[in-house]
């Protein structure tokens, strides 16, 4: 059965956590709500002035307009409009991004922080977000950046090569998109995924998959690891709280899983609006028969923030229940996220049920039992990506 | 926390600057003092003029583009009747038309008993495009083709994508005089070798159409067409003359989905009946159908579709499969999956047809064209990029099989 850790235990792996934090400075809070955006961990970068364009992929013209094919909104963009995710416009029938190259927050982080799992544990990563998104979750814990356009955010200039120079120069081994939504710069994190593998680098796209298939299989071809948001599974709850529709998720997710990235899926729990047992049982399932019951699957405790600042947060009942129904309909390895010291943080053997990985939090991994991608105490080989 | 205090700050201020004053603005000042506060706090703009986002277009500052006047031009193919009506007779909708009243297509009008296009030498587009942006792939692959169209069209496809020109009326967009010389002028300028008539549907424009082929002709250029194929035999056999290529557009292969999302009540026959004019023309034809999920998408159909090809056309005829993006009035749709698609491709193969595409889906391998007889590539696609590798002179390098086409 999964080892309870008392109480003395976890005050200790948080106090060893928490220098661990100091030491290595840069290693963000993983939950942060506020004006500034506290990510921003390289401080000493000039900004840029002013906002360049460059061509997009993923567009066609049709007669003076434009439509973006890059995600399910196929915008239909006059001359000079820009897009729903305010970073994509269309001038005089040609479509640019006006975020290539120049993201608006770096910070470093282990890849914990995902949250991914079953990746090379405890990696140090380059995190990159640039301004815009073509989604509206109401409880975006990123919309300093996330919800605005690249003129309205303080941007870097950052070309793929000096993105990955400055991921060596902080001993990064890996380089992750995330924030904000990755699509919406999708030509950007591409190059930046490029060049890191050129140099050997691992390369993370943490996305909500709201996004058109083609590009989603250029990606999944592209990145190491693909860790995509099943915010809910009700078109209800997309429609209404996330701004999208879940059809083209799905299809997306589909789409990833069979590419060479690995996969990892997270649901935020919103208390209320998608914690039912009957939906989480429903995506379990789902998850188990169309991509794989190896799936880690995360549940994110949900904390006000953004629109929806008068919500609770997440009972840890509900979260406790959720893991269950997961559990029960199929999957091997579900996550409980945001609940600094709960027990299903950890990663545990399908076979033996013992603890094979102790993480505190998304900060640190404190003990590591797998040994070439197997349990280390009965052999079990255990899905990942491990060395 | 601390945190918690930050955030509050931030919604109280939130809420002093936005929320308060809209109650003493209307929608239109607060979108524009939004847009305004949005711009300035920052100071960097774009380059552009302030855009907003999709959805308030309404409200920006967008200078309203040159609308020209519409001119009269009488149409062909039309009957009088009694009391100064007519009946057009292009098409098998056969508008019965009063003094004054406009054809369902609304680019001709009766006016005093004649019968006149508006939109004879008003091209509401013609850019200079690659040619296989518009489904031809056997006519000058790699090539740029300056394509046309006009308002108006005799169909109501619910899944449109030319939508802002198709189904506008002349009056209501921006439109350019171009005579049938200008026309040709531009291709020649900028280095098109064919002319496409494209966008709408162009039976609509037809004496538009029939001046700028001949003159396109005369000028040694190549012209091509898109079409529905819902014409009348007597003007299709007349324009096919001057037409290079044809790419027939065979949205579905029941009556049904034509009436259900096309607006046409028609006999799938009449339709069919104008692809075997043009097979029989001189004209080379190619076939596009797109796929759209759950309306079109059903493997009997493509079968049937590709069994009548087989049968009643040829083999060697390409038959494009196109990738439906959500537009118009089915904008929340969802596109085409690559999957379907992929199955469309293997039935029409599997059916005996030489020359299968896929169309729209970026980088494929379906993209590309294959030696029928050798399988060798020999025009390799991928995104905007076209190669001619195994081909010359119309014939595959490896074995000199012939390749049907314009090369
Ligand atoms: S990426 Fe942006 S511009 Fe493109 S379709 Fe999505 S929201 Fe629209
Ligand atoms: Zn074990
Ligand atoms: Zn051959």
């Amino acid at each position: 059965m999964e080892k309870e850790i008392n109480r003395r235990e976890f005050i200790q792996w948080t106090f060893a956590a928490a220098s661990f934090c100091l030491a290595a400075r840069g290693i963000a809070a993983p939950v942060y709500r506020g004006k500034d955006d506290p990510t921003r961990a390289l401080r000493d970068l000039p900004f840029k002035k002013d906002v360049h364009l460059t061509e997009a992929r993923y567009y066609r013209a049709i007669g003076s307009m434009v439509q973006c094919v890059l995600c399910p909104e196929y915008c239909m963009l006059k001359d000079g409009e820009i897009g729903r995710c305010r970073v994509r416009l269309n001038k005089n029938r040609k479509l640019y991004s006006a975020v290539y190259g120049q993201p608006c927050s770096l910070a470093l982080h282990p890849i914990e922080q995902g949250p991914i799992f079953h990746v090379y544990p405890g990696i140090r990563c380059l995190a990159i977000a640039t301004a815009g998104c073509n989604l509206r979750c109401k409880y975006c814990q990123n919309w300093q950046m996330s919800q605005f356009g690249a003129d309205e955010t303080q941007n870097y200039d950052l070309s793929p090569k000096s993105v990955v120079q400055m991921a060596l120069d902080n001993n990064c081994e890996a380089v992750v998109c995330t924030y904000t939504e990755p699509i919406v710069y999708a030509e950007y994190a591409m190059d930046v995924a490029k060049e890191a593998k050129r140099l050997g680098l691992k390369s993370i796209f943490v996305t909500a998959g709201y996004i058109d298939q083609e590009p989603m299989k250029e990606i999944g071809e592209c990145f190491d690891v693909v860790r995509i948001d099943l915010k809910g599974f009700t078109e209800k709850f997309y429609e209404k709280i996330v701004g999208g529709r879940l059809k083209p998720v799905l299809m997306a997710l589909e789409t990833a899983y069979k590419t060479s990235a690995w996969v990892e899926v997270v649901t935020l729990l919103v208390p209320n609006f998608n914690d039912s047992e009957e939906e989480i049982s429903a995506l379990s399932k789902w998850i188990a028969e169309h991509l794989s019951p190896d799936v880690p699957l995360h549940l994110l405790r949900f904390f006000p923030a953004y629109k929806m600042r008068n919500f609770p947060p997440t009972p840890e009942n509900i979260l406790q229940l959720a893991r269950e129904a997961a559990r029960n309909a199929g999957l091997k390895f579900v996550y409980i996220g945001n609940w600094p010291g709960n027990n299903a943080e950890h990663t545990y053997c399908p076979n033996c049920k013992r603890r094979i990985i102790q993480r505190v939090s998304y900060l640190a991994v404190v003990e590591n039992n797998i040994v070439d991608g197997r349990c280390k105490f009965c052999g079990t080989a255990i899905p990942g990506r491990w060395s | 926390m601390s945190v918690v205090t930050h955030q509050s700050l931030f919604l109280y201020n939130f809420n002093l600057e936005i929320n308060l004053p809209m109650s003493q603005m209307t929608r239109r000042d607060f979108i524009k003092k939004t847009l305004l506060t949005g711009s300035a706090a920052t100071g960097v703009a774009l380059g552009l003029r302030p855009q907003p986002i999709r959805g308030l277009s309404d409200f920006a500052d967008i200078e309203p583009e040159q609308v020209s006047p519409l001119t009269l031009h009488e149409a062909s193919y039309y009957e009088k009747l009694p009391n100064l009506g007519i009946k057009c007779t292009l098409e098998p909708r056969q508008c019965v038309i009063n003094e004054g009243e406009r054809g369902y297509c609304g680019a001709r009008e009766n006016r005093g008993g004649v019968y006149y296009t508006l939109v004879y030498e008003h091209a509401c587009a013609a850019y200079p495009e690659p040619i296989e942006r518009h489904h031809f792939y056997h006519l000058l692959p790699g090539k740029k083709a300056l394509a046309i169209g006009t308002a108006g069209c005799n169909l109501r496809c619910r899944f449109c994508e030319t939508w802002p020109i198709s189904q506008s009326r002349p009056e209501d967009i921006p439109s350019e005089k171009l005579s049938a010389d200008d026309v040709v002028e531009r291709a020649l300028a900028e280095d098109c070798q064919a002319i496409i008539f494209a966008y709408n549907e162009p039976t609509i424009y037809f004496e538009y159409m029939l001046d700028i082929a001949k003159e396109t002709k005369r000028a040694g250029l190549i012209t091509a067409s898109q079409t529905a194929g819902y014409i009348y035999p007597e003007p299709l056999k007349e324009i096919c003359e001057y037409l290079d290529a044809i790419n027939v557009d065979l949205k579905g292969f029941t009556k049904e989905y034509y009436q259900k999302n096309c607006g046409v009540k028609v006999q799938l026959e009449r339709i069919l009946d104008a692809i075997k004019i043009i097979n029989q023309s001189y004209s080379i034809l190619e076939i596009t159908n797109l796929v759209v999920p759950e309306l079109n998408d059903n493997p009997q159909l493509i079968s049937d579709m590709s069994v009548w090809i087989r049968e009643n056309i040829g083999t060697d005829v390409p038959l494009h499969f196109a990738r439906f993006f959500p537009n118009y009035q089915l904008a929340k749709h969802y596109a085409t999956p690559l999957e379907t698609l992929e199955k469309a491709y293997d039935i029409a193969k599997n059916a005996g047809l030489q020359y299968v595409y896929l169309d729209n889906v970026g980088k494929h391998k379906a993209t590309s064209t294959y030696c029928p007889k050798c399988g060798e590539t020999l025009i390799q696609r991928s995104e905007s990029k076209v190669d001619i590798v195994g081909m010359k002179n119309g014939q595959c390098m490896n074995c000199e099989h012939k390749i049907a086409g314009v090369w």
